[in-house]
């Protein structure tokens, strides 16, 4: 017996000490995004050192007010996720859409637009999730209808966080850049992303076949999905009180001037009053947030701000306005450039990156235009999110939450939706998404 | 379409009161039929005299082993006095724990109880257990966690009340069923004809 004992304990200690290389990669790919923070904040460092660029000059104006202004759009859209509105909209939107798998993509994508053009997209996705996937395993979807799916809601978060100034993080760049301001960026931007939405809406729900059948099992799914939240509770006296807030923070952001009130300032006074509401009607208030893309954008835009101060993108500004006479052709130029790389290297380091770019340029021919080269902007680093899996903010988080739903095919098979799998569903969002851009920039500028 | 799994979220009876409105659906009859018997039509006709049949023993604590739901709201319309206890298996996924969480009936005191802790309180003179499935035959049939659950709060020594959603005449034995022992339970629901 204690001869088997030892005999397995030698088949246990051989493969674990051969393994230990594989675990300490594994450890290192599932920290990837950790180590590449710290790399970004190093890197940084090291170069305004070795350039004699003093960091304390480098934080003078570094962009806390981004930061600021990402975190509490976090905490906010937590506190109004506490009342079950959402689970409400789209409980509604199931029973609206009679189960059909077509109406369902159309109206939960309508609805993820609309939600993060106001919120905080991986939030209100983090919310709606759950309902969704409680909806498609009873539908009894297949593996293309996931991947239209959540290939479409992908895209429609990305586009609805750029709608709106507060939406998602490179928007917010651009609000608190001053090339623009709230109100006219509002204006300029919403219905371009609105268009698209609409354009990304039909194609994919195009690509979604009627169902041929009674509409029973599409019944049971919504009554089934109907049960299964049939009594929560919907706080509409709390809800009511933010929404009063939310329209109170919207309309300051529009019209007091950012000299004298900030926008992060605003945004802080707007949680805190929330947050009281909130400790008032016991409601939870939770602190809640996605730390890690807040550092990684901190990261990138000390990165950012370090490559500033060494003049270097004022170079690729004016080597780009010498070579390119056209302004309109200039702008566009821009435009695939920061897509391609917001593609690559995700929305955050993108926005951060080509700002200052953005900026020097604003200050060329092309100045009477600044609202729309702002609207440019944001449009092509919309585009670059969506263009891949880890483009997206809100990217990997969905790929996981899909993944450990477990949906599975009528034959039983587990859906899986990564990298791979959202790759041409990736390469066609970009292309409407920056053809609708290049198009209406053409038109205007 | 995994309509135990369902079934472990809202109930026997709430999954029964859906089903029946579409249980003519060749489709439904194809897909449902073989995990669990399909309802009669006028189950949710069958609800309010279960609650109430259950509500007649005048017991202040009742302990269900599967989440009725739809039987738990039917009793709160006649009385607000006690309290139910859902026992809730410990392999329930996290999510539909925390759905079931925000799913409980309100106008009545209703705890949530997680397998394997037992009830506070809970003695034969003031407590009723409540186990539900359906009957094939006269021998009770229930999900594998019911019938696990069954066990485990075998030593209460009150009331076990046996309520079958279905009363199949055969001794049918549905795929992921297990027969419970007639010795664990003391009082079954018969539907009146």
């Amino acid at each position: 017996m204690s001869n088997a004992i030892a005999i397995k304990t030698n088949e246990v200690q051989s493969p674990k000490s051969k393994s230990k290389k594989f675990n300490l990669l594994d450890k290192l790919s599932n920290n990837a995004s950790l180590i590449l923070i710290a790399i970004m904040f190093i890197a940084g460092s090291v170069l305004s050192l070795c350039l004699d660029i003093p960091v304390k000059s480098v934080m003078e104006s570094y962009s806390y007010d981004v930061l600021v202004i990402l975190i509490v759009m976090e905490l906010f859209t937590n506190l109004i996720a506490e009342t079950g509105i959402m689970q409400l909209l789209a409980i509604k939107i199931a029973e609206l859409s009679k189960g059909q798998k077509r109406l369902c993509l159309m109206m939960f994508g309508g609805m993820m637009f609309l939600i993060s053009s106001c919120l905080n997209n991986i939030t209100a996705v983090m919310i709606i999730l759950p309902v969704v996937f409680v909806l498609l395993k009873t539908l009894e979807v297949d593996r293309k209808y996931v991947c239209v799916f959540f290939a479409t809601i992908l895209a429609l978060s990305n586009t609805g966080g750029a709608a709106s100034p507060v939406g998602d993080f490179p928007a917010i760049v651009i609000m608190t850049s001053g090339i623009t301001s709230f109100i006219s960026y509002l204006t300029h931007a919403f219905p371009l992303f609105a268009l698209t939405s609409i354009v990304l809406i039909t194609v994919w729900g195009m690509r979604v076949k009627r169902e041929q059948d009674d509409g029973a099992v599409r019944s049971l799914a919504v009554s089934t999905l109907k049960s299964q939240y049939k009594n929560i509770e919907i706080r509409f006296d709390v809800l009511r009180l933010l929404a009063v807030v939310f329209v109170g923070m919207f309309l300051a952001w529009s019209f007091v001037p950012q000299d004298v009130i900030p926008p992060e300032v605003i945004a802080i006074l707007g949680y805190a009053v929330a947050m009281v509401i909130c400790s008032i009607k016991k409601i939870k208030v939770r602190q809640l947030m996605d730390l890690k893309s807040v550092l990684t954008i901190a990261s990138f835009l000390f990165f950012a701000q370090v490559i500033s101060q060494t003049g270097l993108l004022n170079l690729v500004a004016a080597y780009l306005q010498n070579n390119i006479h056209n302004p309109k052709l200039l702008v566009m130029a821009i435009m695939v450039i920061t897509s391609l790389i917001a593609g690559v290297f995700s929305a955050g380091p993108a926005a951060a990156a080509m700002m200052p770019v953005i900026v020097e340029i604003c200050k060329g021919p092309l100045g009477a235009q600044l609202d729309w080269i702002a609207v440019a902007y944001a449009a092509a680093i919309c585009a670059g999110s969506s263009f891949f899996m880890w483009s997206a903010t809100a990217g990997f988080i969905l790929s996981g939450k899909v993944n450990s739903a477990e949906i599975e095919e009528e034959g039983g098979g587990k859906i899986l939706w990564g990298v791979g799998q959202y790759l041409k569903y990736g390469f066609v969002n970009y292309t409407i998404q920056l053809s609708i851009a290049l198009a209406v920039m053409g038109m205007i500028l | 379409m995994d309509m135990q799994k369902t079934a472990r979220e809202i109930g026997l009876f709430e999954t029964g009161i859906n089903l029946s409105k579409v249980c003519n659906s060749a489709d439904v009859i194809q897909k449902v039929g073989a995990s669990m018997p399909l309802p009669d039509e006028d189950i949710a006709n069958r609800v309010p005299q279960i609650a109430a049949w259950l509500h007649g023993f005048g017991k202040s604590k009742y302990m269900f082993l599967t989440p009725e739901i739809a039987l738990i709201e039917e009793m709160t319309k006649l009385s607000n006095q006690e309290e139910v206890i859902i026992a809730i298996p410990c392999d329930l996924e996290g999510e539909a724990k925390e759905r079931l969480r925000n799913n409980l009936p309100r106008g009545i005191e209703v705890t949530i109880l997680e397998e394997p802790y037992f009830p506070q309180s809970f003695f034969p003179g003031n407590g009723l257990m409540v186990v539900c499935g359906y009957s094939a035959g006269g021998r009770p049939m229930v999900l594998p966690d019911t019938y696990r659950m069954v066990e485990h709060y075998s030593g209460f020594l009150g009331k076990k009340m046996f309520i079958s959603y279905k009363e199949l005449e055969t001794a049918a034995r549905y795929d992921g069923w297990l027969e419970v022992s007639q010795q664990r339970l003391s009082t079954k629901w018969r539907r009146e004809s």
